[in-house]
């Protein structure tokens, strides 16, 4: 991929991070705790 | 404002907790599996450690406090990560000097063909469009599409599930 193509794809991701408030922070932390469980 | 005003000011424990979440989809972005002992939440305390040493300088900043510890993140990883990076672009010389074959938007519609075949819906299509168009706050994105915000969080999660193998899909066609 590009660098361009996925410098943006990381910036999306970054500012997803950034600006995700705590209830989805906490949703997705329990996701990935639950996948993690299923592997 | 000083670094013990900012440490009071804000909720230390929820930032850490999106910092840690963070590392978490940084590391499944990019597939690397060895972290060299290291876990998600020791790239946060290593950066801490480093404003709270000065190592980076806060008082300099001219944003807010989250966004200065997330920036200082994003560097850390950066050079962390640059090591496997490296082997990364050795494979994409053509694409570094600028010759290579398929331009951006090439790509981007490879990318989107591959998306699809890996079973993005729409919805994942079009905010991944934003990205590729330099859209990447997810309140503009919500706005865009008319969804709201806590919509685009739960795409935003999908598609990220789907960058390490479009990555590596991406790579044949160049």
């Amino acid at each position: 991929m590009s660098r361009e193509i996925k410098n943006k794809i990381d910036d999306a991701l970054f500012n997803f991070y950034l600006e995700a408030d705590k209830d989805t922070i906490i949703e997705f932390a329990a996701r990935e705790h639950s996948e993690s469980c299923r592997v | 404002m000083t670094l013990e005003e900012a440490l009071h000011n804000n909720d230390m424990n929820e930032i850490m907790d999106s910092m840690t979440a963070y590392v978490y989809g940084r590391i499944k972005t990019i597939g690397v599996k060895d972290l060299e002992g290291k876990t998600p939440e020791d790239f946060v305390g290593e950066v801490l450690m480093k404003v709270a040493e000065g190592e980076r300088d806060w008082s300099k900043s001219k944003v807010p406090f989250k966004d200065f510890l997330f920036g200082c993140l994003k560097s850390h990883l950066y050079n962390f990560f640059k090591s496997f990076e490296q082997v990364y672009e050795t494979e994409l010389p053509d694409i570094q000097s600028g010759t290579a074959s398929g331009n951006e938007s090439e790509l981007k519609h490879i990318a989107i063909k591959k998306l699809k075949e890996d079973g993005a819906d729409q919805d994942e299509i079009d905010v991944f469009e934003c990205w590729i168009e330099d859209m990447n706050k997810p309140a503009e994105i919500a706005e865009l599409l008319g969804k709201n915000v806590k919509e685009v969080y739960n795409i935003t999660k999908r598609l990220e599930r789907k960058m390490p193998k479009l990555q590596t899909q991406i790579i044949k066609f160049v």
